[in-house]
């Protein structure tokens, strides 16, 4: 089952194409991060997810309803917390909770509580009045309290200090580990999505660059250290499976899918070592190469 | 349980965690028979995909450490048993760095065999003691 599924979504802005052609599939019950630079287009795909914005071309579902056609009580099943949360911020906490409440189908108010208890939340306070990470917590414990089968995060904890940070991811797996919940998030910080993510993908100049399942990306790809000649280049380049290879003092750093046995095989080559790559090695490798 | 988790170390999580339970048992922090928290405990109190655990526990268990009996939880067991595969393959991978080291140092084969067969008579000769020259991450 996808909770979410996209096929050559491209969007375009006047001249401007932020999405080339984005192939994503999002499995149900996974907790799915979705990486990328500033100006990816991140936060343009899930605004078009969420139905705020149309695609220029290309297809998708999300819990599988057509795009654009998320509304009513389908629409409450899915909950999106943008970076910049929009609060009604004259309202005091207990007020906006009590608003939500009212207006909200699938409001759980046992959770909403719970999460103000765990989260050390005021009630009575001004939500403008909330620090920056009472805020983020806030906005977290209101999508919660909706009991989305989609929960749809845009830079969560970002800008948090490591407390609120803690206790904001701690809640965020009670709450998301479980079979029937999805959890769509866009991340900068190369370590949450580490912790955190059960798949991955990097949207990389307007296209998916690798996506999948934690392990199975992390084991496409590898690092080798050869030690070789100037004149192995041309042959270590061509071999199939090599997308980088980086000049080093004695011989080349090579990223890709590259059989060991092959590269170690090529004339001019006198050793070659093989390095196991994190989330973080392999999104610099993208980015930067 | 403390467990330091460093997203950046290149290690991947399950095997830190992994590690450091291996290092706690070693250490007699964990002994025979102690439970290990569940699974979504330790990942939430971790702030780490439960996934991660259950793959250091499979870790774990695979390397005869542990036991989780189905919906009993985790234990610690009382001595590990390696299966074979497991013994032979982490006595050959310090051999190999042996034999590196030995090669990087200058020794020819016939003084590096000359020097092990040296250090098992001395261990013949006193046994259950830890050799000396062990390295620290000999039987890793």
């Amino acid at each position: 089952m996808l909770a979410v599924s996209v096929r050559s979504l491209s969007k375009t802005f006047g001249p401007l194409t932020v999405l080339q052609s984005i192939d994503l599939d999002v499995p149900t019950g996974s907790i799915y991060g979705l990486l990328g630079l500033n100006g990816a287009g991140k936060t343009t795909l899930l605004r078009i997810l969420m139905g705020f914005l149309r695609p220029t071309g290309g297809s998708g579902e999300v819990l599988s309803l057509p795009l654009g056609r998320l509304e009513g009580i389908d629409r409450a099943r899915v909950a999106y917390v943008p970076e910049q949360p929009v609060l009604y911020s004259s309202m005091r906490v207990g007020e906006l909770l009590r608003f939500v409440r009212s207006v909200h189908p699938r409001w759980d108010q046992a959770a909403a509580e719970r999460y103000m208890e765990t989260f050390r939340l005021p009630l009575d306070r001004k939500v403008a009045a909330l620090s920056v990470g009472m805020r983020s917590q806030l906005a977290l414990s209101v999508a919660l309290s909706t009991r989305p089968q989609l929960l749809v995060l845009d830079e969560p904890a970002s800008g948090l200090d490591p407390l609120h940070r803690r206790r904001y991811l701690q809640v965020l797996l009670e709450e998301c580990a479980v079979p029937e919940r999805t959890v769509l998030l866009t991340s900068q910080d190369l370590e949450l999505v580490e912790r955190m993510c059960d798949h991955v993908a990097l949207i990389h100049e307007g296209r998916v660059q690798f996506a999948g399942p934690v392990e199975e990306v992390l084991g496409r790809e590898k690092r080798l250290r050869v030690t070789a000649g100037e004149s192995a280049r041309e042959t270590l380049a061509a071999l199939s499976g090599v997308r980088s290879l980086r000049p080093e003092a004695h011989g080349f750093l090579l990223s890709g899918a590259a059989d060991p046995s092959s590269v170690q095989s090529v004339a001019g080559v006198t050793g070659v070592q093989v390095f196991a790559l994190s989330i973080a090695d392999l999104f610099w490798s993208y980015v930067e190469d | 349980m403390w467990i330091r988790i460093d997203a950046h170390s290149g290690v991947p999580i399950y095997l830190q965690v992994a590690r450091q339970i291996e290092e706690a048992l070693t250490a007699g922090v964990l002994r025979p028979g102690d439970k290990l928290p569940g699974v979504r405990e330790l990942a939430i109190e971790l702030a780490v995909n439960p996934a991660t655990v259950v793959k250091a526990y499979d870790e774990l268990q695979r390397a005869g450490l542990i036991e989780q009996p189905r919906g009993r939880g985790t234990f610690v067991l009382e001595r590990p048993v390696l299966p074979e595969t497991e013994r032979r393959l982490r006595v050959r991978s310090a051999l190999e760095s042996l034999a590196a080291e030995a090669d990087r140092l200058g020794f020819t084969p016939e003084e590096l065999l000359q020097a092990l067969q040296e250090v098992l008579r001395q261990r013949q000769g006193h046994p259950g003691e830890e050799p000396e020259e062990e390295k620290p991450h000999a039987g890793r």
